[in-house]
């Protein structure tokens, strides 16, 4: 029996496990094999500026097809410009022989290209896809390119702008909706009864009021959904005079959270004496039935401790409320953390209170598959104790030992400008950790994919020069060797220093097997190993 | 296993799988054995075909336009439908079953049948079938599905008329008391539900089959049924005999509910069911419900109440006609209780007037009365009406209503005060003041009193009234228990709040002080041994706050006898040294002592007389002389004439003193003459307590002025404090608000406050605006 | 009652005495047990047929079956992260020491007997043995015959260029 006897369905199966090279390496060696590698090919395609991380490993980097620039971080913004124009021509090209059919999800990432001329080769992109007969989602993110509709597509964006009417069409699985200021006034909520994922997003960060406007309009039963995602937040002076606090009735009467699989809520109250929050959540939790997935986003504008605290109460309340919490799988819990590190009254006692909060509650969650925190480095950069002990009290195996003492030259012959103090002040531990905890961020496009669809895209590779931020310098003596090189030495020191967290996790999780800490990706085998995906020595 | 047909050959493979699919499906009656052989081969049958067919397939061409050549599977797929087509389509009735028998029989063994089909065609379901539903091929469903979509459109909806005709007519028979099989109901009418299928969705359930074909007409025969025998039973029958009738039904239905009915019936039928087995006959229950009460037919009234409890809106009427029932008892029993003592004064030859009655009933009766209304419909609220809040609530206003006004507490609907609050602070009194009588206070209590107090809207008349017997009590060391009173001010304090109890806890700090007082005089007298001779023995002052307690404090005019005067002046010098500055009036009137007389027979044992001060003033000078004129006791003394005839009248009467005969105790020239030896059956005789208390009228008046003022005071800092905040508000809102801020304490009227509001605006703390509205003036 | 054992017999008439929990880690199995309501504690209970599956097959599914006796597999409820994982460590030796053919058998029995944790190790096993490797080395590795003239494969590579990630 040789590879290209075993039956197609398999076939497709194994195909699935392939990244995009090796598909058009499998492509070529026979006309089957190319049949089937091609529907796989042209399937899923995403298009973003930075190339994503590969590893041999896993295999999240075959879920899409992706159109990027170059990996050599020596060419310059221009020469990428040019090499995604080629492709994405190259791509309408093939589109164009007949290929189309093939196509079933698009996401065209934001700033793919600096210039923007090119955009003209996305537009005619998305002309082509309308003719695509099974195509079912096309994600752009681009406020630059033109909105599409077309009939075919399950999933829809719809934005609305001030008092302007918004449908909701017919048959959709899965809709957005972007609010601006002004009054919403949406038509048909009745069609929300064929969806499964609902996204609300606000821009004056009141998601809740959206769904005020579905009853508003009429929607008198709860919609069923799979998966519901929103951002709310109370205490923002803003336009926004139709709901404010945290709202649990209207949220029940719209949605019938009992069939909610999937959660991702963005919220926060800083009104003193609210409690909104909490009331809110406490309301809410016994009614998720069916909850597996949890992201939860803090949203505060105030950088300050105690608040901080508060949400992390309110939202471990929440988690050990819902009737779900030990069948949890995935659990998303990312902070909205000062800029660069160091937290007001970030002080020891503080950061161990919050420590044994995590560590009482996380017990619970026995089914937890995989945990993961986006911004965990920026939480960790808000006390100096543990931005410290990474660099001076961590890891002692040869690697760390080599690497860890530039680092402490780094911060010896920089300084950075604070806009409080309005002054330059030496570099210090926190401010470096926080940086890194962005620039990490940034290797996945939170601010326009869910956090729930993490297991579709894989992360890309940013890199960071030690400098930038148009604030650090280095000292006018000092022959400075810092640039790109150094962070991925870095980013594994930073690796180093999350093994024993997730040592201690996995004794406290029975079935563990993904850790996503800053977007460093952790993965724990049979054997119990932990292993990092990328980022290895 | 040569015995699988060749893979690509559709005919032969199908040949070989249909006899298999005839046991799987039921072609033949009953589960005839599928055993594990045949099982595997169908399923391998159809794998076989699915995956040689698409491996055979290969490199037809390169270009991949058409998806759906890529798996194998829309041959078996029609094949297998038009078998379930046909075979649906040839299913028959025996001729001894009905309709709806065979509908059952068939389609129990037909939905095993499917589950089974469904995994025997696992492997098209896994990839053909899912292939093109994710391809939006809506048409093709799992074969689960498609068997049940295949009987819903071949055999029920052709059948649907019958069959919902013939179910409804087995639950008719049902409800008549015939023997029905509950299991073909529940399986008839479940496969409603699995027959309403979403094409869209196969997995969200959907009703509209159920709630269309067989809910609204079985609603709709339900509201017949009821309607009309509801109407035939009651020709025939009793309120009474209705209403278990209607229970019984309701509780049938019920449990037919749970045993074949779909839980989003529940509550439409609960609906219909109340429409028209309570609703529509409403009217007639509540018009009962007064004969129930008339005959305390508590178990019927519970009934009733759960019939209707089940529909809350209906509860309304039921309480309104319970509230007035309440206060119609009320007043009822006060009413009996006015007549009964009428009758008594006719029989002692006293025309009763209202106004007497209200002044000399016994507290103890009047509150009795109205307690015993209380707790009987409490009773009631809690046994027939499960304490519902509605009926509470119901309770709570007629009791307000009869126990602050019937005809006791406003005789003639006078429009003072009611005399409730004075009348339940005597009751308090009662309770506890000592008594030589024991018994007379077992069936009291200070639950008794609490009860009432709730209800009062006139408290602070309550607390001047209790207060002003309070003080008599403590003063006099009557109370029978320190414990007692202090409970009972916790209770007050509990109920109301800490401001209304201030004034009666500071008479008790008094009381403790004055007890400390009395310590420290005796230690400091006792130190000087002749000069603890001189001093009154077992000495008792009290030193009590004058706004707190409720004397009227007048200067009477009073020589103290001379055998007093070292006490006083070292009390006086004591106190003074201790708290200097504070100004000590004192009250006379209120003081007592003993006395010991020595006018028994020689060799007997002297009498002790219990006197008020201004008695041991009059007798101490007939130590010295046998006979005094009046004129000359008002010199000893520096009493009034008038205070002397009073206090001296029960002295004479006992015979303790001697008039001179043909003489009135108002002429200055009555001459008085001590007894020689005096007689009586006990040694100790009490003189003070049967003086002739003229103040009572007055006292009583005092407390109701007192009352009055207070309210006035209170009512004006309620006024301004409302305004205070305000600034500027509108008449009748302003008059609201006070109400409500009055409320715990006294139902306020609307004319005083208006004067309050008057007086306030003559001295400038507000100003009044021609649009009706009040400015506040800093 | 627990320890009485299922027959199993393959397509080359070898008949198997397995465990009824391990037989249920076959979707299929599971589910002929359940709708034949099939009791091993009967004496005459027919063994079951696998026509499709060879002894030496099947003994390997069995030996793969026994080791994940007390495994928590995801349910298919997550696909996306089912497909991301990686291969157990144990299953990749397991599946590494068969050769090609025998490996090829077991993703057809796991799929036959739908055995879904099994048939996805299995096909990673595959994707990893053609990952990183030029067109010519797949066929090598896998002695698949190209079938393409150089001009048809001239106009794949221009067709696919837009997918390479160099």
């Amino acid at each position: 029996m040789v590879l290209d006897q075993i039956h197609e369905e398999v076939l497709l199966h194994i195909i699935d496990f392939l990244p995009q090279n090796d598909l058009c390496s499998l492509s070529l060696t026979c006309k089957k094999l190319n049949k089937l590698s091609s529907t796989k090919l042209y399937q899923n395609i995403c298009i973003t500026r930075l190339p994503v991380m590969r590893s041999s490993r896993w295999y999240i980097d075959s879920r899409f097809s992706y159109i990027s620039s170059l990996r050599d971080a020596m060419v310059n913004d221009e020469i990428n410009d040019y090499v995604i124009y080629l492709k994405v021509e190259s791509l309408i090209q093939s589109l164009r022989n007949g290929k189309t059919s093939l196509v079933k999800n698009v996401t065209i990432l934001d700033k793919v290209f600096r210039n923007e001329e090119d955009l003209k080769s996305l537009n005619e992109l998305s002309n082509i896809l309308k003719n695509a007969e099974n195509i079912e989602s096309l994600d752009i993110f681009d406020h630059r390119l033109q909105e599409v509709h077309f009939p075919q597509l399950k999933q829809i964006d719809l934005t609305t702008t001030d008092g302007h009417e918004i449908a909701i069409p017919e048959d959709k699985l899965s809709i957005t909706i972007h609010a601006h200021q002004g009054l919403l006034k949406i038509m048909d909520p009745q069609n929300l009864r064929s969806v499964k994922s609902l996204t609300l997003h606000d821009a004056e960060i009141a998601g809740l009021r959206i769904l005020k406007g579905f009853r508003d309009a009429g929607l008198n039963q709860p919609v069923e959904l799979d998966r519901l995602s929103f951002s709310h937040f109370h205490g923002l002076h803003d336009y926004n005079t139709n709901l404010r606090e945290l709202d649990a009735e209207v949220l029940n009467l719209c949605i019938d959270l009992r069939n909610v699989q999937e959660l991702e809520m963005t919220i926060g109250c800083e009104v003193e004496d609210c409690g909104c929050l909490d009331t809110f959540l406490d309301e809410l939790a016994p009614r998720f039935e069916s909850l597996i997935k949890v992201s939860l986003m803090e949203k505060i504008f105030k950088k300050k401790h105690d608040l901080t605290e508060h949400w992390d109460v309110a939202i471990n309340r929440f988690l050990l409320n819902i009737p779900t919490t030990s069948r949890l799988k995935s659990l998303i819990i990312n902070h909205d953390t000062p800029l660069y590190g160091s937290i007001e009254d970030g002080v020891d006692g503080n950061y161990l209170r919050r420590k044994r909060l995590y560590e009482t509650s996380l017990p619970y969650f026995t089914g937890l598959e995989c945990l993961i925190s986006n911004t965990l480095m920026s939480t960790v950069s808000c006390y100096e104790v543990l931005t410290s002990d990474l660099l001076w009290n961590g890891c002692e195996c040869d690697y760390c030992k080599k690497f860890l003492p530039y680092f402490d030259e780094y911060l010896m012959n920089h300084a950075i400008y604070t806009e409080r103090g309005a002054r330059f002040i030496d570099m210090i531990s926190p401010k470096l950790f926080g940086i890194v905890g962005i620039e990490l961020l940034k290797r996945l496009p939170l601010d326009q994919i869910s956090t729930l669809d993490f297991w579709r895209f894989a992360p890309v590779e940013k890199k960071w020069a030690f400098h930038g931020y148009d604030t650090i310098t280095c000292f006018e003596d000092y022959d400075c060797l810092f640039d790109e090189r150094f962070y991925e030495p870095l980013i594994i020191c930073i690796t180093h220093f999350l093994k024993p967290i997730i040592e201690v996790l996995t004794t406290q999780l029975p079935n563990l097997k993904t850790v996503v800490f800053s977007n460093i990706y952790f993965t724990l085998n049979d054997k119990g190993e932990i292993q990092c995906l990328y980022d290895n020595e | 296993m040569t015995d699988l047909p060749k893979s690509n050959d559709l005919t032969a493979t199908w040949t070989f799988v249909e006899p298999g699919l005839e046991l799987i499906i039921g072609g033949n009656d009953e589960n005839a054995g599928v055993n594990p052989k045949m099982y595997m081969n169908v399923y391998s049958a159809i794998y076989n075909f699915c995956i040689k067919k698409s491996s055979s397939a290969t490199s037809l061409s390169s270009n991949a336009a058409n998806q759906s050549s890529l798996l194998v599977g829309g041959e078996i797929y029609k094949k297998l439908s038009g078998y379930l087509i046909s075979y649906v389509k040839l299913l028959k009735k025996r001729p001894n079953e009905t309709f709806l028998e065979f509908y059952v029989r068939r389609w129990t063994r037909f939905t095993v049948g499917a589950g089974y089909l469904n995994h025997v065609f696992d492997y098209m379901n896994r990839y053909w079938i899912q292939k093109e539903r994710s391809d939006g091929r809506r048409e093709i469903y799992d074969v689960n599905t498609l068997a049940l979509l295949t009987w819903r459109d071949h055999l029920f909806d052709k059948n649907i008329d019958i069959l919902t005709k013939e179910i409804l007519e087995q639950i008719k028979l049902q409800r008549d008391n015939q023997v029905v099989d509950n299991r073909t109901l529940s399986v008839a009418i479940r496969s409603f539900v699995l027959l309403g299928i979403d094409t869209n969705d196969l997995k969200k359930p959907n009703l509209n089959v159920y709630i269309e074909k067989f809910e609204a007409p079985f609603l709709e025969s339900t509201r017949q049924y009821y309607t009309s025998e509801s109407a035939e039973y009651l020709t025939s029958h009793n309120v009474i005999d209705y209403m278990k009738k209607a229970e019984q039904r309701i509780n049938e239905e019920e449990t037919r509910e749970t045993l074949y009915l779909d839980e989003h019936s529940k509550k439409p039928l609960t609906d219909c069911l109340n429409e028209t087995l309570i609703v529509n006959h409403s009217e007639i229950m509540y018009k009962e419900f007064t004969n129930l009460l008339d005959q305390n037919q508590i178990e019927h009234i519970a009934k009733m109440f759960s019939l209707f409890n089940r529909i809350p809106s209906t509860l309304d009427p039921l309480a309104a006609t319970f509230s007035e029932y309440i206060k119609i008892q009320g007043n009822k029993a006060i009413e009996n209780l006015k007549n009964d003592y009428s009758n008594e004064l006719n029989k002692n030859g006293i025309t009763p007037t209202s106004i007497l009655i209200t002044k000399q009933i016994d507290p103890k009766q009047y509150i009795r009365s109205l307690i015993q209304v209380y707790k009987t419909f409490q009773d009631i609220v809690a046994t027939a009406f499960q304490n519902n809040p509605i009926f509470v609530k119901a309770l709570d206003s007629a009791c307000r209503d009869y126990i602050n006004e019937n005809s006791i507490a406003k005789p003639n609907g006078s429009r003072q005060n009611s005399r409730t609050p004075d009348l339940l602070a005597k009751y308090s009194d009662t309770l506890l003041k000592r008594s030589k009588d024991a018994d007379s206070t077992t069936d009291m209590s200070v639950d008794d009193i609490m009860i009432i107090f709730k209800f009062l809207t006139d408290k602070d008349a309550f607390e001047a009234n209790y207060r002003r017997l309070l003080a008599k009590r403590l003063i006099h060391g009557s109370s029978s228990s320190e414990e007692a009173e202090e409970s009972v001010v916790q209770r007050l304090q509990s109920e109301n709040s800490l401001e209304y109890t201030s004034k009666i806890t500071r008479m008790f700090q008094d009381v403790r002080a004055s007890h400390d007082l009395r310590n420290l005089f005796k230690e400091e007298t006792s130190k000087d041994l002749n000069f603890s001779k001189s001093i009154v023995p077992d000495f008792e002052p009290y030193i009590l706050t004058e706004m707190m307690w409720p004397f009227n404090h007048t200067d009477s005019k009073f020589q103290l006898p001379n055998v007093l005067t070292p006490t006083f002046t070292k009390l006086q010098q004591l106190y003074q040294n201790k708290h200097n500055g504070r100004i000590l009036k004192w009250q006379w009137s209120l003081c007592r002592g003993d006395v010991r007389a020595n006018l028994s027979r020689p060799g007997k044992a002297p009498f002790t007389f219990s006197l008020s001060l201004y008695q041991m003033a009059i007798l101490l000078p007939f130590n010295e002389s046998e006979s005094y004129s009046l004129g000359e006791i008002v010199k000893l003394t520096g009493l009034e004439l008038n205070v002397i005839s009073n206090q001296i009248a029960p002295l004479v009467k006992h015979k303790v003193l001697i008039q001179s005969t043909g003489s009135t105790l108002d002429d200055l020239y009555t001459r008085i003459k001590i007894c020689t030896e005096y007689k009586a059956k006990r040694l100790k005789i009490n003189f003070a307590g049967l003086v002739k208390n003229t103040e009572q009228k007055q006292e009583q008046e005092d407390t109701e002025r007192e009352i009055n003022d207070d309210r006035k005071m209170y009512i004006k800092a309620c006024i301004v404090r409302i305004m205070k905040t305000r600034k500027q508000l509108l008449h009748n809102l302003l008059i609201n608000e006070v109400i409500q801020q009055t409320h715990q304490r006294f139902s306020a009227k609307i004319s005083d406050i208006k004067k309050c509001v008057d007086e306030l605006v003559e001295k400038e703390y507000l100003s009044r605006n021609e649009d009706q509205t009040y400015d506040y003036l800093a | 009652m627990s320890s009485q054992l299922i027959k199993i017999t393959t397509s080359d008439e070898e008949t198997f005495k397995v465990e009824r929990s391990i037989v249920e880690r076959s979707v299929l199995l599971k589910h002929l047990l359940s709708d034949l309501e099939y009791d091993e504690t009967d004496e005459d209970a027919e063994p079951i047929p696998l026509p499709n599956v060879r002894a030496s097959v099947f003994k390997k599914v069995l030996e793969w079956a026994e080791h994940h006796k007390n495994t928590n597999f995801p349910d298919d409820e997550d696909e996306d992260a089912r497909k991301s994982a990686p291969i157990d460590e144990w299953d990749r030796e397991f599946l590494k020491v068969v050769d090609q053919e025998m490996l090829y058998e077991i993703i057809l029995a796991a799929n036959y007997l739908n055995i879904r944790p099994l048939l996805d190790a299995g096909c990673k096993t595959v994707a990893e043995m053609i990952r990183g490797k030029s067109a010519e080395e797949i066929r090598r590795t896998f002695n698949i015959v190209n079938d393409f003239s150089p001009e048809e494969e001239a106009a794949i590579k221009r067709e696919n260029e837009w997918a390479e990630d160099r």
